[in-house]
């Protein structure tokens, strides 16, 4: 074997890149013209599409082919999603425990549904539209799929999908919505969860101080400034192996040492391998301020107590990943400052984004 | 205006041969689709992703490795006159997800390939956040721009014992302090396109990363994203790494490359 260095060569540069993304749009269209047109539009009957713009810096969006955006499917699924009509006593909406005011989380330890609290805490439904699985323990693997789980959950709103469609194609208004964003078939509980899919879909979050700065409209304080440094030091606050730019999450799966001895297998219930046990979905850290408590058992108040955590509390366990306890021996030889540590936390804040907490409700 | 029509009768002359091609067979007869496999070993034993100590480096540290996702860039085929048709200008593999195994299927033109060349990361001037496709698995691979920038060429992790101390070990390679660590590699092959569609086994052996003219040591490291001098160690044995375990076709084998078939 021989390594040469190709560098000086160009095989690889911009200007090749673009010619060649200029031959993909003339093959696909040599392509379209040749295959039958399976238009998706069609399952949404003759409804507008909602055009979804993908915020700069974050990843290209898959949205499913079977349930493209419309406008009157989004605001059909904008009603579901605020009305506790989907719980057996008429108490509990989605938003319930995922209200806007909370960054579409809430501010329990514990969701509480119809029966009482659930065993975990509230995720933040912002940017959810990027999620390739649901749940903290990634159990659902659309939206669609995920939207048809509470409403038949015992404690969280417990009621049965047959009763709720029931209750759906008697109320005075949802009959006629139904039909606008789907056409002439039936109310079902799959066409109930697309809509809320849907307008899960439209919930994004990309106004923050920290993108205005990263578009050149806004200036980090110093202190902030050091935070964002301290934040993407692989050797020092480590934060965004698993909260990167863009999304602030992998939207993987971590076991992140927050015990020894893991109470909650989270992901490792799902596959049953034990290499899974105690990894949870990595939650995104934008609006972070406004989504405690913190963690999928809301241990932590404050994010003061979720960075003293990544100081000094990270156990070692087999499924922490490997960075994480790299990083987290350097801290504890060196242990983060009370300066780093507002800093860390002055930069979090800077990724709060208060117009996406504007109420959508109805 | 006999100009304009004549060429605009040309544009479409192109444009519907063109789409003529698009529609219909391949009547050459003689090219082939190369698929390119990317497969991975510890001293000719299949990988295993766990926590189990099970293989040894150089230095003598027992590991087990939890994690291996990594980056090529420019992946070709060269001709000995040194022409050379691209089967990818990207590709991500994770070794935890069998869906990134494969390089798709690439046509080539008929002929004698001799060399298999691609880069291992991002080279140089290249690697700035954005050059990549737009797509979650490359956002996840993004490096600090405070060291570097760009995207981490590989991410290898697991758990080592080193005498009486156990710690865990985070080979990630990059662009560390703006350098550039990337590896061009090129490896000898033997395909002739005639029609077949072959598939070349490319095979990496991660014990590699740690031998060479200087033995890589998990003890007492921290992180090394910000360590040049360890970027550059690995960059040195990580040369040794690959080789084509064979290029295989329905009903033919042709062994190529340091592995025997």
């Amino acid at each position: 074997m021989q390594v040469v260095d190709l560098r000086d060569k160009g095989r690889w540069g911009w200007g090749r890149l673009v010619s060649r993304m200029g031959l993909v749009v003339l093959m696909a269209l040599a392509l379209s013209h040749c295959g039958s047109d399976d238009n998706p539009a069609g399952l949404a009957g003759n409804a507008t599409p909602y055009r979804l713009d993908v915020p700069a810096g974050f990843p290209a969006l898959e949205i499913p082919r079977a349930n493209p955006l419309t406008v009157e499917g989004v605001e059909l699924g904008r009603l579901l999603f605020f009305d506790p009509i989907l719980s057996i006593d008429s108490t509990v909406a989605c938003a319930s425990c995922h209200g806007p005011e909370n960054a579409f989380s809430d501010s329990e330890t514990f969701s509480r549904g119809v029966a009482g609290v659930t065993g975990r805490n509230s995720m933040s439904l912002l940017n959810v539209a990027w999620g390739p699985s649901f749940f903290w323990d990634g159990r659902a693997a659309s939206l669609e799929e995920q939207a048809l789980i509470p409403v038949e959950d015992p404690v969280e709103m417990g009621e049965s999908w047959p009763h709720v469609v029931e209750k759906l194609a008697r109320h005075p208004s949802y009959p006629a919505l139904f039909a606008a964003a789907f056409g002439a078939r039936p109310i079902s509980k799959e066409l109930a969860a697309r809509a809320i899919a849907q307008f899960e879909r439209t919930l994004i979050s990309n106004q923050s101080k920290y993108d205005r700065y990263l578009a050149g409209e806004a200036e980090l304080t110093l202190q902030e400034h050091q935070g964002s440094v301290l934040f993407l030091a692989s050797e020092r606050g480590d934060c965004f192996h698993c909260h990167g730019t863009g999304l602030f999450t992998d939207n993987l799966f971590h076991n992140n040492g927050l015990d020894s001895l893991v109470a909650d297998a989270g992901l490792g219930a799902i596959t049953g391998n034990r290499l899974d046990e105690g990894k949870f979905k990595t939650p995104s850290l934008r609006n972070v301020e406004y989504t405690a408590p913190y963690m999928h058992d809301g241990r932590f108040t404050t994010l003061e107590e979720v960075v003293e955590f990544y100081n000094s509390g990270v156990h070692v366990t087999r499924n922490t990943p490997s960075d994480l306890i790299l990083a987290a021996r350097v801290r504890r030889e060196n242990p983060l400052t009370e300066e780093e540590k507002a800093a860390l936390v002055a930069f979090l804040k800077t990724l709060s984004d208060p117009q996406s907490l504007q109420s959508q409700g109805p | 205006m006999q100009r304009s029509i004549t060429a605009l009768l040309r544009g479409t002359v192109f444009a519907l041969g063109f789409f003529a091609y698009g529609c219909g067979d391949d009547d050459d007869g003689h090219s082939s689709t190369v698929t390119l496999s990317l497969e991975h070993q510890v001293d000719g034993a299949a990988l295993v992703l766990d926590d189990q100590l099970r293989h040894v480096n150089a230095a003598g540290n027992e590991y087990s490795v939890s994690k291996v996702e990594y980056i090529l860039t420019g992946i070709a085929l060269e001709k000995a006159n040194g022409q050379r048709v691209v089967l990818a200008d990207q590709h991500y593999r994770n070794a935890a997800d069998e869906a990134t195994q494969t390089v798709a299927g690439a046509e080539i033109a008929a002929g004698d390939y001799e060399r298999l060349v691609f880069t291992f990361g991002v080279t140089g001037e290249e690697n700035v956040a954005g050059a990549l496709p737009n797509a979650a698995v490359y956002e996840n691979m993004l490096w600090p721009e405070a060291m570097g920038g760009g995207y981490h060429y590989m991410k290898f992790e697991g758990l080592y014992r080193a005498g009486d101390e156990d710690g865990a070990f985070a080979v990630h390679t990059g662009p560390s302090g703006g350098n550039d660590f990337s590896l061009a590699i090129v490896l000898p092959i033997d395909l002739k396109a005639d029609g077949d569609d072959w598939t070349i086994r490319l095979s990496m052996n991660l014990n590699e990363w740690f031998t060479g003219a200087e033995t890589y040591d998990f003890a007492g490291l921290g992180g090394i994203m910000g360590n040049a001098g360890l970027q550059a160690v690995l960059q040195g044995n990580g040369a040794g790494a690959f080789s084509i375990d064979g290029v295989e076709a329905a009903g033919k084998r042709v062994s190529a490359g340091l592995l025997s078939p």
